[in-house]
Formats: C-alpha cells, structure tokens, sequence
C-alpha cells in the first residue's frame, strides 16, 4: 500500500499540471443562487461549481467538494453575461475607415474606468465594431471584457479577443444624403476592383503562358525579318522607313505586352474574404434609402450580411424579406425629440415604435446591441423588447444570420452575472457581481449603494 | 353560576336580537339612502354620475411610493376629488370607470424643467438682455402655446413644460410653467418663481461683472441690501460645485432651490444638507454614457437627503430622457421613491406650479398611466389625461385589455 502511495506521489510529482489543478485550483462554489429557466420559471437554492474558470454543475442540493472556495451569493440571481452586440467601448469615433482597419487596434484595454463602468452593467462580452465617417469602417471583432495580460488579476489590462475577425463594417448611415450616395457609390467600385483584381490574379498564369507563345513567335518574326533585310532590298526598305514617323516604327518594334501581376492589396483581399464568404459584412443602414442600398449590395455580391440599425424597417421590408441568411443589430439611438415628427421635413429615421414586432412578424432574426459603450444595454433592452423578452435578447450570441442562440446559464459557461434580484422581472434588479473564468472581475462597492451601473 | 351564565346568555340573545332589527333598519335605511343618492346622481363617497373612476392601476403619491388598490375619482372640473379603495367602487356606478390594465401605474405628469419646450425649438428666445438685475422678466413671453412638440412631449407623459430664462444676469426674472398641450391659449399653472445665477454664465466682456471676484463681491453686496427677490425661495443657478460652494457662503434667509445641472458639486453636499428645511436640487439630465461624477453627486445628494429634480431639455433630449435620467439614477443607487420624487412631486414644487406633481384631492387631474413602474425603460405610456379629458397613446394592439373603458 505504502508503495502505491509512493508511485501516486510519483506521477503526480511527474505531471504538475495535474497536481496542480487537484491541488491549488480550488473548486469554485456559488450557493444558494437563483436562477431563471428558459421557460421563464425561477429555481431557486442551486449550487453552482466552476472547475477551471467554466461551470462544472449545477445542482439543486449536495455538499460542496473539498478544498473548495465558496463566493457569497446566497439569493442572488444568476444570468450567463449580458452580450453586447455592437460597442464602441474606448474606440475612437469618425475619421476615414478602410477594409484593412480593426477595431481590435484601437481598443484601449488600459481605460480601466470605462471598461469596469461596463462591466458593472452585466455586460461582459462586446462586438467591438468600427464607428467611421461613411464608408468601409474596418473590422470588427469580439472581445471578452476579463482582466488580460501575464498576471491577469493585477495587470490592469482588459479585454481577451474571443473572435479577430467577426465582420467587415460599412456604414451607410453617415453623412448627408448625397455624401451617402457617394459612399455607397464608392463601396460598389471598391467591390468591384476587388473581384476584378481576383479575376486578374486567377487568370495571371494563363496569360503569362499566352505571352510567353506570343513573344516567341513574335522573336521568331523579327528574325525572319532580320534575314530580309540582309537582302539587297533593304535599302529601298529603309528609304520608306525613314519616312514613317517615329511613333509607328516603336510599334512595329514593340513585342506583346507582359502581363502584370497584381500587387499586394490587403483591404483588396479583405473584400475577397467577403466576397468568397469567408466574413460576413455589418451593414450600418437606418433609413428607407439607405436599407435599399444595402440589400442591393447584399445580392449584387452575394455576401453573408448583418444588417445595423434598421430604423426603417418596416417601409422596406418587401426588400428585405428578398434577402437570405441576414440577420438585424437593433438599437435605440437617443435621438432629439425635434429630430423627427411635425414640420421635420428630413430629420431622424422614421423608426416604428414596434419595430421588434414587425422583425418577429417577418420571420427576421434581430438582436440588441449599444451603439454606444455598453453601460446602458440592459435598460435599452428592456425598453426594446419589453420586460418579458429582455433577458433571452439580452443573452443571444449569435450573430452569423443564422437562428440565435440562446446563452442561458449551462456548464461549461465561463462569464456569470450575480443580480440582485429577478432581472426578469424586476427592474431595479441590479449586477452584484460578475464572474469571469472563476475570478470576480467586479462586484458592487461593499457598504454603499453608489456604484457604476 | 349557572343562573349568571344563563341570565348572560338570554342578556346576550336579547341583545343580538336587537341588534339583528337595527342591523335589518339600518340597512333597509342605507338602501333607501343610495337609491335615494343614485336618483340624484350621486354614489356613496361623493362619487357623481358625472365623475371618471380609474380603477386598477397602482398610484404613484407624493412620497414617491407606489401604492395599489386604490381608485381615482376625477371630478368634471378637472380636478382630482378623491382617491378610495377599488372595493368602494361599485359596478352599480353609472358614470366612466376606466379600468386600467394589470401592473399599470397611474403617475403624475412628467414635467420638462428649465428645458425649451414650447418655444418652438427655438431655445435662444429665452436668451435674456445684457441687464444684470433684470426681475421683471417674464420667461412666458417665449412661450408659443401652438408649438407642436408639446402634444408630442404629452404623448410620452411629460405633462408640464418650466421656461425660464438663460442664466445671463445675476437675477433673470420669472420662471414660467405650462401645460403641454398644444393649443390657441395657454394654460399657465402658478406664478413661477424668480431666477438668479452664480457662476461663470453671468460673466461677460460687455459689462461688470467680467470676473468671478466681482461677481461674488457683488452678491454679497446685494444680498446684503435685502431684496425683495430673496424673500421668498427663488431658482439660483449654480452649474459648477464652486458656484454652490460660494452660494453656501452667502447669508441666504430663504434658502433657494439650487440648480446644479451638470457639475460635480460632491464636495459641498454635507454643506447643503445641512440647511434648514427640506433642501431642493435640480440635476441633470442624465444620460447614457453620461458624466460619472454628476451621476454620483445626484445619488450622493439624494441619500443625504436633498430633494432632488431631474432637469429637462425637451425638445433637443430624447423624448423619454427624463424617465431615462431617473432610471440611471436608480441603477447607480438612487433610492427608487426619491427618483420617483424627482420626476413628478419635487418638480412642481421647484416650478411653484400649484395642483401639479401630486395625486391627491383638489389637485389637477394631469395623470399619466404607464404599463408599469415610470422607472422601468420597459414601461409604456398608454393614456394620458389632462385637466381630466382622456387620450388614449398605446396603440390598440398594445391595449386590448383598455376595451373595458366605458362610458
């Protein structure tokens, strides 16, 4: 017995990863939570237990395993982390955007202040999308909003890239009417030379094959011509010659044109990746005009599209309905009252107050982001789709066009909100805590009711 | 004892036997009384035939709470006359009973502070002269009571509009409160009350005072006067927490409701709630994504016990911004009674608009009914009454259950 313990030591000695998952990574335990089922019906006393940052179980009663580490939680309610669907959170706005940009470089993961007033809200996953002045905005991509960096937890470092490359943006939304006829009119040239440019990289080896036959005939010509004008005729040749321009004669001499092969073009491949469905395109359109000229660069080039904003839905939907496998980014831009309504003749979109219920009406997959830095998603989502509704929306991943799924708490999950109440049902529920990996990212300032939410 | 038990219970028998009569002739009198009543068009507890009874929804009071199971009893003048238990309500009334849908609230008017509703948008025509003490200005002279925003602003249950002049000299007279409702003749309610401001807006290159030091020595030598304006409690424009600082250093013998709307004024808040009586504070508007430290300082302010009022900004803000500033508000920690306050008590007290804020007899019957609590973004406006004349706002699908209005 004494030396099977030896022989365990041993291997465990061996291998330390192992022994040091069984030894120091404790077992994480959250008790007595709450939790609100897809059917909307609330569970109440779980135990919840994270092994290596994701939930490991959940169950309804059993003893907590040794060694674990328990996290105060009794009677709070526990939702998967809220996912906002479109963020700007620390990146700059306006400028000129190009295919090759990605909001990934221009997130500040040192705006601690920003990122944590975030977090506080529930929100702990963000689609990080370029915001530019009209055009190709760049690229965006996913972001998971835990401490980063070699010491995670004193680094002072946020954001892990969950997804690089989760959508090419274009925004059609910006800018007068006309600067929005031009940028739409430049997107399509901007489609357009890409696949030309792919069309000439396709054909490259063929032409060069066709050159290298016509140049050969060509020498092969010239050398004939060489052997005439060895002959006793020549001079008269060179008589005429002489008198045809200079031009002319460069011709006669030249050869066939080589064919150029196309150079490096990286916002070029970028929209063959587009083109070839290798990324889908987030679309930026809110007005009638604009949601037009968006679905019609959606079939011209056939791409995998999301479609933001979509205020005025509702008036094109004919046109929208044409288009498959698109799915809506919604959001509720705080727009001025004198923006839009009597005596505005060209003011904000047109947006339909149940623009929710016209997209579920049409069979048309939507779901909530910002628009802004996320810290007021919860309560855009209840404002948009109602109480009822709010948490599933809220809890939706994805995005590709595809039906949504819904994120609600399951093992293997690695981002949990702690509420303080029914978020359901209650409107002042409000974030207590927030677990990403099994480390609590943010919790509400102990002693005080004044936090970041 | 035995004999006692009995000559009780006989006692008792023949007591209950009398009772039993003056229950059977009270009631047969009280049943003469409501027929009698309901001939004259009257049901007990005053209700008249001519009333609206809305019944069903929970009542928002004065003190900021919720409150459910009671009726509004809304008089054909317009006002208010009672507020009674819905079991008091009887299906033998014959007047309107508006019955409001599960987990709807009834609430005050929302009321846009110190914003430019009713000027048409065109807030510079509450910009005021170049006069530092100007107390005879009236802002209602900006006031257009056919500017259309106001139905609209209506629609979204702000029921009220304050004009008050730009803060350009130390006092800038009249503050003006209306009724939104867009219409030939407008409906004024209260006098409003004077306005001052301390700070950098009163500045100019044009005329003293062109810096702070003569701008504070030259309160100092008004207040030191004894103005009629400072007599009673007026508006005093306080932007920055320097401004109130350096109004707190003043004599003050009314303290006035400081409007501190975008500031960070944490560090004298000990100083404000420290005065006599029950402190006002304007803040605001809050906004997504909004300053930190001016949400902090509200809630801060709120839990020391200053009464708090969101400022408007109609019609440039967002429709729904002043349940949207009171939702972060409470997110950020604010007590849910205090920010219910704010909206719809505590502005009326600010704009001195007398019968407004409040659900209560004798006050106007300007009521808004919500889906839910005003507090929750989720919450719809579904009617809307003003001076008691009803307007459905929730299109029909959404308010199927208000088919059971009748009249």
């Amino acid at each position: 017995m004494k030396s099977v313990h030896i022989y365990l030591l041993g291997f465990l000695l061996m291998m330390p990863g192992v022994l040091q998952a069984q030894l120091f990574e404790r077992p994480i335990i959250l008790e007595g939570v709450k939790m609100i089922s897809p059917r909307g019906e609330v569970l109440e006393d779980l135990m919840i237990t994270i092994r290596r940052g994701r939930i490991a179980g959940i169950s309804q009663s059993g003893d907590a395993p040794m060694m674990s580490k328990k996290i105060a939680a009794d009677g709070l309610f526990v939702t998967s982390g809220l996912v906002d669907h479109a963020s700007v959170l620390t990146l700059p706005l306006g400028g000129e955007g190009a295919a090759d940009h990605w909001s990934w470089d221009a997130f500040d993961r040192y705006d601690k202040e920003a990122i944590l007033s975030v977090l506080a809200t529930g929100v702990t996953r963000v689609h990080l999308v370029p915001v530019r002045s009209g055009g190709i905005s760049g690229r965006s991509c996913w972001v998971s909003l835990e401490p980063a960096g070699e010491n995670a937890a004193s680094s002072g470092q946020f954001g892990v890239l969950m997804e690089e490359e989760a959508a090419l943006c274009i925004d059609l939304a910006s800018g007068s009417p006309v600067a929005r006829m031009r940028s739409y009119a430049a997107i399509l040239d901007q489609f357009s030379a890409a696949k030309d440019r792919r069309d000439a990289l396709e054909s490259y080896d063929e032409d060069l094959e066709e050159y290298l036959e016509e140049l050969k005939k060509w020498i092969e010509e010239k050398a004939e011509e060489g052997d005439e004008e060895s002959s006793d005729e020549s001079a008269e040749k060179d008589e005429k010659k002489d008198e045809k321009k200079d031009g002319e004669e460069e011709e006669e001499n030249k050869g066939p044109e080589k064919p150029v092969r196309p150079g490096d073009d990286e916002p070029s491949d970028i929209l063959l990746k587009v083109v070839a469905h290798q990324l889908p395109v987030l679309i930026t359109a809110r007005k009638s005009a604009d949601l037009i000229n968006a679905c019609e660069l959606i079939q011209k080039f056939e791409l995998d599209a999301i479609i933001h904003g979509a205020d005025e839905a509702a008036l094109v939907m004919d046109h929208l309905n044409e288009l498959e496998n698109v799915s809506f980014i919604l959001d509720n831009p705080a727009n001025a009252l004198s923006a839009s309504g009597p005596g505005v003749i060209d003011g904000q979109p047109r947006r339909s107050a149940d623009l929710i219920s016209v997209m579920e009406e049409n069979d048309l997959d939507w779901v909530i982001g910002s628009g802004g830095s996320g810290a007021g998603l919860w309560r855009m989502t209840r404002k948009m789709a109602g109480s009822e509704a709010a948490l599933s929306s809220a809890q939706t991943t994805n995005l590709r066009g595809e039906k949504t799924r819904r994120d609600w708490v399951s093992p293997g999950m690695r981002h949990l909100v702690l509420w303080s109440g029914n978020p359901a049902s209650d409107a002042a529920a409000r974030p207590e805590k927030i677990l990403i990996n099994g480390l609590v990212v943010w919790q509400r300032p102990a002693g005080t009711r004044e936090g970041r939410f | 004892m035995q004999i006692s038990i009995r000559s009780m219970s006989i006692a008792n028998n023949l007591k209950m036997a009398t009772s039993q009569q003056k229950m059977r002739s009270l009631s047969l009198l009280g049943m003469w009384g409501v027929l009698c009543l309901s001939l004259l068009g009257i049901t007990p507890r005053g209700i008249l035939a001519a009333d609206t009874v809305i019944t069903g929804a929970a009542v928002v009071t004065a003190d900021g709470s919720v409150n459910s199971g009671w009726a509004v009893i809304v008089g054909p003048t317009g006002q208010i006359k009672a507020l009674v238990p819905n079991e008091e309500v009887s299906e033998a009334f014959e007047g309107s009973i508006f019955n409001a849908p599960e987990g709807s609230v009834l609430t005050p008017g929302l009321h846009d502070l110190m914003g430019a509703l009713g000027t048409r948008g065109q807030a510079a025509s509450l910009q005021a002269g170049t006069e530092l003490f100007d107390p005879d200005l009236d802002a209602s002279q900006a006031f257009d009571p056919t500017d259309p925003w106001l139905d609209v602003a209506a629609q979204q249950g702000v029921l009220y509009t304050t004009l008050a002049a730009m803060p350009l000299g130390v006092v800038n007279g009249k503050s003006a409160t209306f009724l939104c409702q867009t219409a030939k003749t407008p409906l004024r309610l209260g006098e409003g009350k004077q306005t001052m401001a301390l700070g950098d807006s009163v500045l100019s290159g044009n005329r003293m005072p062109t810096s702070r030091t003569a701008l504070i020595s030259l309160w100092r030598d008004w207040v030191a006067s004894d103005p009629e304006e400072l007599k009673s409690a007026g508006l005093l424009y306080v932007y920055e927490g320097i401004d109130l600082r350096q109004a707190l250093s003043l004599p003050w013998s009314v303290v006035p409701v400081f409007i501190h709307t975008g500031g960070d004024a944490r560090s004298p808040l000990d100083l404000v709630s420290g005065l006599p009586g029950p402190v006002h504070m304007v803040v605001g508007p809050l906004l997504e994504g909004g300053d930190a430290s001016h949400l902090s300082m509200a809630v801060q302010a709120a839990s020391k016990g200053i009464e708090l009022s969101f400022a408007g900004g109609l019609p440039a803000g967002p429709a729904d911004h002043l349940r949207t500033s009171a939702a972060i508000a409470v997110a950020a920690g604010m007590n849910p009674e205090a920010a219910r306050r704010a909206l719809f008590s505590n502005p009326a007290t600010v704009a001195a608009a007398t019968g407004t804020g409040v659900i209560e007899a004798g006050a106007r019957a300007d009521l808004v009914l919500f889906s839910g609590d005003p507090l929750d973004p989720a919450s719809k406006v579904i009617h809307l009454w003003r001076g008691g004349e009803g307007q459905r706002v929730a299109g029909t699908s959404q308010v199927g259950e208000l088919d059971t209005f009748r009249r």
